[in-house]
Formats: structure tokens, C-alpha cells, sequence
């Protein structure tokens, strides 16, 4: 060893500046800031500034009584939908939380298994549960219940059902994540002071468990109040909701101003709730970084912090949990049994809430390989027939190409913005991570209606509507903040001194981060993505608004087919799109393992 | 062999808003010197390594490594070998890909790149090991890699921030001593950031010890064991008893003092100009049973309280009159020794005055001119207050 090798040259300065970070956080910022914010201002200046500054809209539209009973029967659909997803979701959490392992993997995957489920599709099988010939009336007639058909469907009550069944998975998996934060050892300390199962429940872990709770709840009925797409299919004529009204605004009355102004109340209720929702998860962790960052770090977005994130953060883990079989976040099954009270009746109750959750799914399939023209069940005979008419059908085809084309550059564009965005937010001052955070996740608690509506005046006013760019740009808005999510997550995760360490042996920042930081996070990258993808591929709200004849998605044909007729060519669709989201999940997980392995053999 | 670089730091700064990090430092590090920067967590010598790193940048204050001031020069520009406290190797990449990462930034390549990195892990023995993962070797080889990973680019300076912490004992101190050797060989400059002080005594050539952002002492080991200039140095490494007494005659070869009725024979050392309160500061190892007929410069009677077996060792806590207590520790007995007290037992002890360590009573340091460590010595303010007796401070 003589001489020392050469002093490398060109490097950018340590740490991250700010201009650095604005860089990375510019696309998504431009991406949001033209097709988020703008449109979502361009709705409340609508509702406001139509011709001239006036509130005539919010009178007009606070003044009919109807819209009045709108807002109430609304509030009061979304106060049912939480009240029983907490009810029950409740328990069922606790057990999972509670549960030897592969107890807790089973029930897990009970609620995991429609929680990936398109939307669509579920909405379509209470449909077919719930039809005037459905399954349960085929069931009641056929056991002698009834003579007639119980009138199950069109009416407030399948609204309900289904809603619950839609939120139920989220309302669970929002819990698991609030019970895996309090500590064993709390419940273990109770007990070693005496109390019993109850005292200990009631006095320790259920007061723990209880602002999670709450913000779970207000997350629930946050959803709920938002929804468009069940009410539509499932809900009578004559009674309407205010994402129903915003639609008919639009759509039936052609009076925008009007339909700007509902929009924008109900933006307005959501964010009120999001905000209270907000202060009872404060306390907890969102990316918590456990390295010696801490100190600049500081308060990682705090504030943002909901338990949406904590959905998402959890969900991340489950599919990287699936990379290695079937291994569960931590946390997961760490028997705490002796601790349920009532536990027998509660068991059952949860037993049933599983049935609940995977037997439309488990219908779906069977009807889709019926010989019969009915949606019968079980089915008379087997046949191909749905399927052929759907892989025959020029519509249904090139649906399907139009919706993997759009998510496969859904993925890819929101993976290049959000994953830089995320790197700008990790990396950056506390002061940009705080207010980017909030701004990057905004997408995910403005309802889609809200958003649709706005992006539609936008898309209208630039003669964009049935493009594809037009739904790329609306379903990305969407994809972005999960991928921000996810990769910051696993940056957060990283050690930053490995970055410390490259730069002390010579490299430049890009050299880190293309060597470094891009390898480390690749199972994020990878999951992001196709989180990225599937959230397009599933949307509808604003492909409703955005796609024409031209653009047709799979969901928005789904949607038009399961308007005009009910026939299992939507079941075989449906148990294709579950087949499929089954196909992606598992493709992850083995390519996830695959490049793990290599990663390790590679020297 | 490549010949390590001095490293300076001059008047170096950290403020954290209206918190200091690092207060005012100044040090000279000679090229090929082992320097241990050593103190309590939240004492700033990280917050130092990472300056001289530069993954901190200085309030104010200059860093030169050479003539070369590197203050605001960007990390990978330094040529500043650093080891991590838990290594940091990437672990995506293998032995060798770790070990050739900086010369890949150096843009070496083939031949050259292979005989780098060869010549890097012949010197931490690990030649054979290049197509391992990081997770796949021991928590010592690890280490080494990481070693390697900090030389193979011939360093002038090599920051290490607690390396050996993660190690279980009997490593450190293989790993110690084999570190110490190839720092030795290679003549290069180290900074060695620990809290762990038998780790600095062992290893460095002179030790920093720090204390809130403050230097406390720099000196060699045997320097900071046996004449620390603070009460903190004195509490920090190794154990002591602080026995505060006051300067009743002040004679020429030393003053005469008096704890609660005892007279103590002190030495000066250097510090002739005290006055009034002082703590007198005996290490428990240089005080004495003594046999009867042997005398000492001081002398005393007392009553063993307590005994404490700790292996090569036992420590006792003897209380002499008027309820002082002082801890005297003596080598385990053998079967060639087999002095031992009980508890219970009347005991004459006594020290060389030479051995006691006067220490300012407001927790001034002996040698009157430092500035600015009143601080310092406020975090023991707890223990002074209930000092009238004495206080251990075990570490």
C-alpha cells in the first residue's frame, strides 16, 4: 500500500438539502397540485363564485328540506355501518390478536381474502345473494321458510349488509393493528397483581385498546358517509344519500354549481372527522424510526398520522408476511387467551362473522361454472359457457386490455413519483416531512365522489374526458399516497447509517441511492406496485366520470353489465378478477423470495 | 505502509439550538496516534466523530486533517475511513462487493480492485470469506469486514464510533488488542469514540474524556488513572472514594487536613493556592491494611461494615471514626495470600500521601486555569451534597 488512492471528486454535499428534497418531492407535488388541488378549488370556487361571490348555492341547497333528510338518513346509514362493524369487528380482532398462530393465520386470511377482493365484485355477490331469486331466497324457499321471495334487496337493508361486509375487513384489520400495540406485558402485569380475565380485559386492555377504537370507528364512518358505489347498485329509488344527490346533481339536473356545493359539504364533513380522528391517534407511532436519526427526525409527521396509515402500514406487512409463508406481522398470536371474557359466545359470534366474510366470495365462484341461465345454487350443472362468453365478447376483451393497460402505468408512474416523494419526506427537514406528508395523503380521505366530481369539471372543461390519460392521471392521485406510504415505510425501516457509510467510502448521493438505498427497499418497491396497480384496476367512482366509450375499464363494463342484467358472465369475470388478484399476490410474494435468495447467493 | 495524517480540531462548536453539543474543543492529533474520545452518552463525542466525518457540520470551529482543512467538504470527499457502531456493511452485498465498494467509487477496476481488497482482508484475516454475505459471518468477522471496508482506500485518518460495542466481552478484548496491533503496523491515525473506559486505558495513546460538551482532561492513560483533574475524570474512570475534608495547615511538602476530627496528610500537586474546603480523592486500591508495627502518612482505625466478593477482588466498606466510611478494595486471597477481613472486624488502614488527589471543593479542578467546568461537575452535585461521608462512583 504506497500511495493512497485518489480523493474522489465531483460528490453532492451531505446530508440531503433542501433544494435536493424539493427535486424529488416536485412530481408528485405537480401531479397532486394539477389534478387534485386545482380541481378540488376549482369545486368550492364553483360553488362559491357562480356567476359572481354569492352563498345562493349553499342556500339553495341548505334550504330544501329534502336534501336535509339526505344528510340525515346519510349520517345515519354511516352510524349503522360503524356501529356494527366495531360491534363485531371487535371481538373477531381480539381473538386474531389472541390466537395460537395458525388460528390466528386462518382467521386472518378470512378477512385478508375480501379485503384484496375487488370491490366491484363484492357488491356484485351480495347481489347475487340477496336477489328477489337469489341464493338466501332459493335457500328460504327451498327449506320451506317462505313461500315468496322476502323482498332482501333494493332497500335500506342491502345497503347495509353489504357496506358492513365491505368495511368490515378494514374496521379488523384497523383493530389488529391498534391491539398489536399494547404491550403483553401490561396484560401480564395485571394478572400477576390479581385481576382476573374480566378485570383485566375491561380495566387494562380495553381502555388501552380504546382511542384506537375511536379512530377506528370515525375512519369507518368517514368511508361509510362517502359511499357511492353500493348504495347505487344496491338501495331503492327513494332513498337516496348525499353522495346519490351529488351524482343526480350532476348528472340528472346538469346543475354543476349545485352539485359543487354538495361536494364540497361533504369534502367539508370529512375533513372535520379526519382531523378528530387525528387526535386520538395522535399518541401513536406512524413510521417510527428507530435509528439514531431519531433526533432530527423528531415528530415524523405526527400529525398526519391516521389510522388509515396504520391500515395500509399493516396490510404492507401482511403481504410481505406472505414472502415467507405464512408468517404474520409481530405481534400476531401471542396467546393472551386466558383473557377473554365470554369467550365461548364471543367465539361463535366471530365464527359467524367469518362465514359472513368469505361465503359471498366462495358463492361467486361455483355460479360462475353454472350450467343454468339463473344465478341457482347450487348450480344444476357445470359449464364453461359464462366464461366463454366472456373471453368471446369483444367488449369484455378489450375492457380488460383497457384496464391493464391503465394500471400497468398507473403502477409505474406512481411507483417513479411516490417512491422519490418518499425519499424526499424520509430524508428531508422535519418542517417538509410535516407538511408533505399532509399534503401527499390528502387523496386518501377526500371521498372518490368528491374527487370524481371535481376532476370531471377539469377533464370536461379540457375536452379530456374518455382518454386514457384522463383516467392514468385520476386513478395515479389514488396510487401515489399508498406508494408514498409503503416505500417510506421502508425507508424509515432502513439504517441510515448505511447511507453514512457510503458516503464516507466515496459515493455520491445518486451512487447511494442506486446502489444502496433502491436495492434495500426493493420488496417495498415491489409490493407498492402492485398495490399501485390494483387500486387502479378495482377503481370505478372516477372511471365512471372519466372513461367514455373508448376508455372503457373492466369495472365500468362490470358496472354497466351488472346494471343491465344479472348473469354469472359478472360471476365469471368476477372469479377471474379473484383468480387474478390471487395470481398477482402470490407472484409477489414468490418473486419477492426469488430475488431475496439471489440477493443472498449473489457475491 | 500507508502513514497516517495528523488530525486538528480547532475550537470546534455544536449548538443545538440553544443546547451545546460539543463546547469549545481543541485538540491535536499527532499522525499514527491512538486517540479514544471517551465519556458518558450525551457527552458529544460522537457528535465530534460524526463533525470530523462530516455528517454534522460545526457550529463554528475548523477541522484539518493535514494542512487540509476539510471542514465544509462533503463527506465523500473527505478520504475519512469511518467504522460504524454496528458496522453498517450493506447487507445486499458481499464480503468482497463491501470491501471494493469505495475503490468502485474511485473508479478502480480488474486487477487492481482485486489486489485492494485482497490486501484488505489479508490484514483482518479474512482472506477465503469474499463470497460471503454479511449475515452469514460472526458478529467479530463482521467486524473485520468492516474494518477492511475502512482501510481499503488507505485512509489518512480512521473514525471508529464504539466498534467493538456489539461484541460480547471476551471478543472486545481479543478484538481490542488485534486492532491496536494492525493500527500499530499501519501506522495509521485513529479516533475511537467509547464509553467504555477500560477500553480507552487499554488502547489509546492519549484519551479525551468529555463530559456534556466539555473536555474534562486530555492526557495518556496513566495520566487520566492516576492524576485526573477533575472530580469527573476521577468519578468516570475507575472507582474513587471523595472524602471532603479541610485545609487546616498548609505546610510546604503539604497541607494538613481535617475530616471530622481525622487528620489527613495530603500532597501538593500543584495546587498550592487552595484554601478552605477541598475533596481529598483516594482510589480504594491504594488503600492499605497495614500490618501491626507498619506505619504510613496516615493512619486510621476503623470497623469493616461490609464486605462485597467480586472475583478478583473484594471490596470492603470500613468505617472509621465518626461514622466516615471509605471502601478499600484488596485482591482476593489465594492460598499464597489469605488476607481477608470480616465483617465486624477492627482494622488499622492507612494510605501514602502521595497516593491521595486533591480536588477544589466546588468541584474546581486541582490545577487552577481551566475554564468552564463548574458545569462539568454540577451532574455531581447529588453526590457532593451527600458527600460529607465520601462517595463511590463505580463504572
Amino acid at each position: 500500500m504506497a500511495t493512497p488512492y485518489h480523493v474522489v471528486r465531483s460528490a453532492i454535499a451531505w446530508p440531503v438539502n433542501n433544494r435536493e428534497a424539493s427535486l424529488l418531492l416536485a412530481p408528485a407535488a405537480l401531479l397532486l397540485g394539477v389534478f387534485f388541488f386545482i380541481p378540488l378549488s376549482g369545486l368550492l370556487s364553483l360553488s362559491l363564485l357562480d356567476p359572481g361571490p354569492t352563498f345562493a348555492h349553499y342556500h339553495e341547497f341548505l334550504d330544501n328540506p329534502t336534501n336535509w333528510i339526505i344528510l340525515a338518513r346519510t349520517f345515519a346509514l354511516a352510524t349503522k355501518v360503524t356501529l356494527i362493524c366495531l360491534l363485531l369487528g371487535y371481538p373477531l380482532a381480539y381473538w386474531i390478536v389472541s390466537a395460537r398462530t395458525w388460528v390466528a393465520a386462518a382467521l386472518l386470511l378470512a378477512v385478508v381474502l375480501p379485503f384484496f377482493t375487488s370491490y366491484l365484485v363484492r357488491t356484485y355477490a351480495w347481489m347475487v345473494l340477496l336477489g328477489r331469486f337469489g341464493v338466501i331466497n332459493q335457500l328460504l324457499m327451498a327449506t320451506g321458510l317462505t313461500e315468496r321471495p322476502v323482498d332482501l334487496i333494493y332497500n335500506q337493508f342491502s345497503v347495509l349488509v353489504a357496506m358492513v361486509y365491505i368495511l368490515m375487513p378494514y374496521t379488523v384489520l384497523v383493530l389488529i393493528s391498534v391491539m398489536k400495540g399494547i404491550p403483553y406485558s401490561l396484560t401480564r402485569a395485571a394478572a400477576s397483581l390479581g385481576a382476573s380475565a374480566a378485570q383485566n380485559f375491561w380495566r387494562v386492555f380495553f381502555p388501552l385498546s380504546a382511542p384506537g377504537v375511536i379512530a377506528a370507528g370515525l375512519l369507518v364512518f368517514v368511508f361509510a358517509l362517502g359511499f357511492y358505489i353500493t348504495p347505487v347498485l344496491l338501495d331503492g329509488p327513494n332513498t337516496m344519500i348525499l353522495p346519490m344527490q351529488i351524482d343526480s346533481y350532476v348528472n340528472g339536473t346538469l346543475n354543476w354549481p349545485l352539485a359543487a356545493t354538495a361536494a364540497t359539504v361533504l369534502l367539508a364533513i370529512t375533513l372535520v372527522l379526519y382531523s378528530i380522528s387525528n387526535r386520538f391517534v395522535d399518541s401513536e407511532r406512524l413510521l417510527s424510526s428507530n435509528q439514531s436519526t431519531a433526533h432530527s427526525a423528531g415528530h415524523t409527521a405526527r400529525h398526519s398520522t391516521s389510522a388509515y396509515i396504520q391500515l395500509i402500514d399493516f396490510v404492507a406487512a401482511l403481504v410481505r408476511g406472505v414472502g415467507h409463508g405464512i408468517r404474520f406481522p409481530a405481534g400476531i398470536g401471542r396467546g393472551w387467551e386466558r383473557l377473554a371474557p365470554g369467550r365461548k359466545l364471543l367465539r361463535g359470534l366471530s365464527l359467524l362473522l367469518v362465514a359472513f366474510l368469505v361465503s359471498p366470495i366462495l358463492i361467486i365462484v361455483p355460479i360462475s361454472f353454472s350450467s343454468s341461465r339463473f344465478l341457482d345454487f347450487p348450480p344444476p350443472g357445470l359449464s364453461l359457457q359464462w366464461y366463454q362468453a366472456y373471453f368471446t365478447s369483444a367488449a369484455w376483451v378489450s375492457a380488460t386490455w383497457e384496464s391493464l393497460g391503465v394500471g400497468i402505468a398507473v403502477a409505474c408512474l406512481s411507483l417513479a413519483i411516490g417512491s422519490a416523494a418518499a425519499m424526499a419526506l424520509v430524508r428531508g427537514s422535519p418542517r417538509m416531512r410535516r407538511i408533505g406528508y399532509q399534503l401527499l395523503l390528502a387523496p386518501m380521505i377526500v371521498p372518490s365522489i368528491v374527487n370524481a366530481v371535481a376532476l370531471y369539471f377539469l377533464f370536461a372543461r379540457l375536452h379530456l374526458i374518455n382518454t386514457s390519460f384522463a383516467l392514468v392521471t385520476a386513478h395515479s392521485i389514488g396510487a401515489v399516497p399508498l406508494v408514498v406510504l409503503i416505500v417510506a415505510a421502508s425507508l424509515q425501516s432502513q439504517n441510515i447509517i448505511l447511507e453514512y457509510a457510503a458516503a464516507s467510502l466515496g459515493a455520491s448521493r445518486v451512487v447511494t441511492i442506486w446502489r444502496i438505498v433502491l436495492p434495500l427497499i426493493r420488496p417495498a418497491l415491489i409490493v407498492s406496485g402492485f398495490f399501485a396497480f390494483l387500486s387502479s384496476f378495482d377503481e370505478v367512482v372516477l372511471s365512471l366520470y372519466l372513461s367514455g366509450p373508448d376508455t372503457t375499464t373492466l369495472p365500468i363494463k362490470m358496472w354497466s353489465g351488472i346494471r343491465e342484467e344479472i348473469t354469472p358472465t359478472i360471476a365469471a369475470v368476477s372469479s377471474l378478477l379473484i383468480a387474478f388478484t390471487i395470481f398477482i399476490y402470490v407472484s409477489v410474494a414468490i418473486f419477492r423470495q426469488a430475488g431475496e435468495r439471489q440477493a443472498q447467493q449473489v457475491r | 505502509m500507508p502513514r497516517g495524517e495528523p488530525l486538528r480540531l480547532e475550537r470546534l462548536c455544536k449548538q443545538y439550538g440553544s443546547v451545546r453539543g460539543v463546547n469549545d474543543l481543541s485538540v491535536q492529533i499527532e499522525a499514527g496516534e491512538f486517540v479514544s474520545f471517551l465519556g458518558p452518552s450525551g457527552s458529544g463525542k460522537t457528535t465530534t466523530l460524526m463533525m470530523v466525518a462530516g455528517f454534522e457540520t460545526p457550529t463554528s470551529g475548523q477541522i484539518f486533517v493535514g494542512a487540509r482543512p476539510i471542514t465544509g467538504l462533503p463527506v465523500p470527499r473527505r478520504n475519512i475511513g469511518v467504522v460504524f457502531q454496528n458496522y453498517a456493511l450493506f447487507p445486499h452485498l458481499s464480503v468482497f462487493e463491501n470491501v471494493a465498494f469505495a475503490l468502485k467509487m474511485r473508479r478502480v477496476s480488474g486487477s487492481e480492485l482485486r489486489a485492494g481488497v485482497a490486501e484488505a482482508l489479508d490484514l483482518v484475516q479474512l482472506s477465503g470469506y469474499e463470497a460471503r454475505m454479511p449475515h452469514e459471518l460472526s458478529g467479530g468477522q463482521q467486524q473485520r469486514v468492516a474494518l477492511a471496508r475502512a482501510l481499503v482506500f488507505r485512509p489518512g485518518v480512521v473514525l471508529m464510533d464504539e466498534p467493538l460495542g456489539a461484541l460480547d466481552k471476551q471478543l472486545r478484548e481479543h478484538m481490542q488488542l488485534e486492532l491496536k496491533r494492525l493500527q500499530k503496523s499501519l501506522g495509521i491515525t485513529v479516533v475511537f469514540v467509547t464509553h467504555d473506559q477500560s477500553e480507552a486505558l487499554t488502547m489509546s495513546d492519549r484519551i479525551v474524556v468529555m463530559n456534556k460538551g466539555n473536555v474534562e482532561q486530555i492526557g495518556t492513560p496513566e495520566e487520566i488513572y492516576e492524576t485526573p483533574q477533575t472530580r469527573f475524570v476521577a468519578g468516570f474512570i475507575g472507582e474513587s472514594n471523595f472524602l471532603r475534608t479541610h485545609i487546616v495547615e498548609s505546610r510546604k511538602d503539604g497541607p494538613l487536613l481535617d475530616l471530622a476530627g481525622l487528620q489527613i496528610r495530603a500532597m501538593w500537586q500543584g495546587s498550592d493556592s487552595l484554601q478552605g474546603a477541598v475533596t481529598l480523592m483516594i482510589r480504594p486500591d491504594k488503600i492499605i491494611p497495614l500490618d501491626p508495627g507498619v506505619r504510613t502518612d496516615n493512619e486510621f482505625e476503623g470497623v469493616v461494615e461490609e464486605a462485597v466478593y467480586q472475583g478478583n477482588v473484594i471490596k470492603y466498606r470500613i468505617r472509621l471514626r465518626a461514622k466516615i466510611p471509605v471502601f478499600l478494595t484488596l485482591a482476593a486471597p489465594s492460598h499464597a495470600r489469605s488476607q481477608r477481613f470480616h465483617v465486624d472486624q477492627q482494622v488499622r488502614i492507612g494510605w501514602d500521601a502521595r497516593d491521595g488527589r486533591l480536588l477544589s471543593d466546588e468541584g474546581e479542578q486541582s490545577i487552577p486555569g481551566k475554564p468552564n467546568n463548574r458545569v462539568a461537575v454540577s451532574a455531581f452535585a447529588g453526590v457532593t451534597a451527600t458527600a460529607d461521608r465520601m462517595a463511590i462512583v463505580s463504572l
